[in-house]
């Protein structure tokens, strides 16, 4: 108890305090702007740190880390363009709600959530460390492979359309995943004789190409290009009281989730967010409000990334092993100090670690603060007539796509990928799953390699392990009852119902 | 109700177009054995799953005929030039220039725009794109390049 008084001690220091308001700031700021996740923005600031004592360089880098998660909801709502992966899914719902004028109370509920799942990850991660650490051991590779199969087939359902499509759209992710450098082989895949392939489409150029673009293309010209001409009142940019009251269980739900993936390496906050939306849409009484601007697909998905991103220091601090890229550079920082993180690390630097942590709560409390007035900023932008925007919205996605690489060969990708994406979207498909599949497509790929490794070739190995076999089992019926349900929705004819039947 | 929905039937080309792709692709790689998976088998399976999605999509599309949308051909062809401008321009010219060929060529997109305004906005992006990628966050990109 006197570690967790020593630790704000610590993180109420005013340097500390100093740094952690201007990583999370700077955070907020970066994850913003298209093309700029939390990767791009704790190595942009980076170098600021190595000057400093380890645990402010933490501190500051902790902030920019899930600050980019409360940004990135920003133009996700605003603009349909996912500042970071993980807000792909609050894009959905986020933008419908701000095309029915309801922009201001989608950000509310976004930060409030983020605000409570931030908050509660951390609660997880002071309370409940060791047992966390515990089930992540157990998670082998072939419980790895189950999970994320349940996710991808959950992510199939999360669009309005029929699930059929989006499906499809998450095996077309699955499909661009394996292009480039494949790690379990050491080749290169269907790089299509280039070089600039061969790591593969890069996931910002595949996300600007598949939401920006085509959304650009769709709403110049349209008559509600204009979004919100109407005078805004500060009434109507907070959520109402039925929204608010609709978002408590999606919110406590997505904590739950995000608190339970992000801990596990491998896994990151756009799985906890696609997961908790693809559970809300199902738990909900009215489901065919999402997609259309429904506050549970806002509320959850923010709620369990921004538990995700905090839990997945759990892992990282503990036990020294990074769950994600931007987590090893963390690690990379804390190395850089000459501190060692693992199991010692909570008792040898105990005011660094707790020092961490509290920080965790101030960052998250300055983000509620920072972001809940400029509500009024951010709304009253989207009141700028649409053909103003959307070059300006181009220029950002050409700019973003083009200084991951300094390569022009990024900026004629991005309008290949556009091109498809206008394509698909026309032909009535839903981007999002294809983010999900493309972002799960390796990890799945690599653990099922793993798991079939250490079966010696069994698959009913997978079946026999508890954990890997219920899930996996829970797969199977997902899919089935997806294609149950959808035969059902296209007829009620009993013909039709046993011919799907037959062929699923 | 007779007839297809044309926009099912593409959908599910497209997609089945990708996965057959992909599928036949994969076979340049080792599939391995089942104890170790090679290169191979996962756009292969992926393909696969994906030719039989499209297959279904296509199916679904019939007895629901239904007209193809509209194109927004004005808007389409004004936001992709844009971008091939952009992309044009700033390997060679910098980023300002690029910045000035891209927003009108892109204003251009929309029927209601006007000269004066274009300019202004172009400035306006201009200046403050550069500002805020070059100067601000250090960037490594150029206002300007000369060109030979």
């Amino acid at each position: 108890m006197e570690d967790i008084i020593q630790g704000f001690t610590v993180a109420l220091n005013s340097s500390n305090l100093l740094y952690c308001f201007f990583g999370v700031t700077m955070g907020t700021a970066l994850g913003m702007l298209p093309g700029i996740g939390a990767m791009a923005a704790v190595s942009l600031l980076m170098p600021l740190t190595f000057y400093l004592p380890p645990t402010t360089a933490i501190i500051m880098l902790a902030g920019v880390y899930y600050g980019t998660e409360y940004g990135g909801s920003t133009s996700s709502i605003l603009l349909n363009l996912p500042g970071t992966p993980s807000n792909a899914i609050t894009c959905i719902d986020g933008y419908a709600m701000a095309k029915k004028g309801r922009p201001g109370a989608a950000l509310f509920i976004a930060a409030v959530g983020s605000f409570v799942g931030g908050t509660t990850g951390i609660l997880m991660l002071m309370l409940l460390s060791p047992l966390v650490v515990a089930v992540a051991l157990a998670f082998g590779p072939a419980e790895y492979f189950a999970m994320m199969l349940i996710g991808l087939i959950a992510a199939g359902g999360v669009t309005q359309g029929s699930p059929v499509k989006g499906l499809a759209m998450v095996v077309l992710g699955l499909v661009f995943g394996t292009m480039g450098f494949d790690i379990n082989s050491g080749i290169i895949r269907f790089n299509l004789g280039t070089v600039h392939l061969y790591d593969g489409i890069n996931i910002v150029i595949l996300a600007m190409g598949l939401f920006g673009i085509p959304e650009m293309i769709v709403s110049i010209n349209s008559p509600k290009g204009d979004l919100l001409s109407k005078k805004i009142s500060l009434r109507s940019m907070l959520p109402t009281r039925d929204e608010m009251k609709k978002s408590v269980m999606p919110i406590f739900r997505g904590t739950g989730i995000g608190s339970i993936v992000g801990p596990l390496p491998g896994t990151g906050p756009a799985l906890a967010a696609f997961l908790s939306y693809a559970i809300e849409k199902r738990v909900a009484r009215d489901p065919e409000a999402f997609g259309k601007g429904a506050i549970q697909g806002v509320a959850a998905p923010e709620t369990a990334n921004n538990a995700a991103a905090q839990t997945a220091f759990v892992p990282t601090l503990t036990m020294g092993i990074p769950g994600s890229g931007t987590m090893a550079l963390m690690l990379g920082v804390l190395f850089a100090h000459g501190i060692t993180p693992g199991p010692t690390l909570m008792t040898q630097h105990a005011d660094l670690f707790w020092g961490v942590v509290a920080s965790f709560w101030i960052g998250n409390v300055l983000l509620l603060v920072l972001n809940i007035p400029m509500i009024g900023v951010w709304v009253r932008i989207l009141q700028i007539p649409y053909k103003f925007l959307y070059p300006l919205i181009i220029c950002l996605i050409c700019i973003g796509v083009y200084s991951v690489n300094n390569n022009v060969y990024d900026i004629i990708l991005v309008w290949v990928v556009g091109a498809v994406g206008y394509l698909l979207r026309y032909l009535d498909f839903e981007p999002a799953p294809v983010l999900i599949g493309f972002v799960l497509g390796p990890l799945i790929e690599e653990n099922l390699r793993r798991a079939l490794l250490l079966s010696r070739g069994s698959v009913f190995e997978l079946f026999e392990r508890p954990i890997s076999g219920t899930l996996l089992v829970i797969a199977i019926a997902l899919v089935l009852w997806i294609f149950w349900s959808e035969s059902r929705r296209r007829s009620g004819s009993v013909q039709t119902a046993s011919e799907s039947a037959a062929n699923s | 109700m007779q007839g297809w929905n044309i926009k099912d039937v593409a959908g599910g080309l497209v997609i089945g177009g990708f996965g057959l792709a992909f599928l036949i692709g994969s076979f340049q790689y080792e599939f391995g054995e089942i104890s170790r998976i090679g290169p191979g088998v996962f756009p292969m399976l992926v393909g696969l799953v994906a030719v039989v999605l499209g297959a279904m999509i296509v199916k679904s599309a019939y007895g629901k005929p239904e007209r193809l949308p509209r194109v927004p051909i004005r808007a389409l062809v004004a936001v992709l030039a844009a971008i091939l401008g952009f992309a044009g321009s700033i390997q060679w010219l910098g980023v300002i220039p690029a910045v000035a060929i891209a927003v009108p060529v892109a204003s251009l997109g929309d029927r209601t725009v006007r000269p004066l305004s274009t300019i202004m906005l172009t400035t306006i992006l201009a200046l403050g794109i550069w500002l805020i990628f070059s100067v601000a966050l250090g960037l490594p990109i150029q206002a300007f390049k000369r060109p030979f």
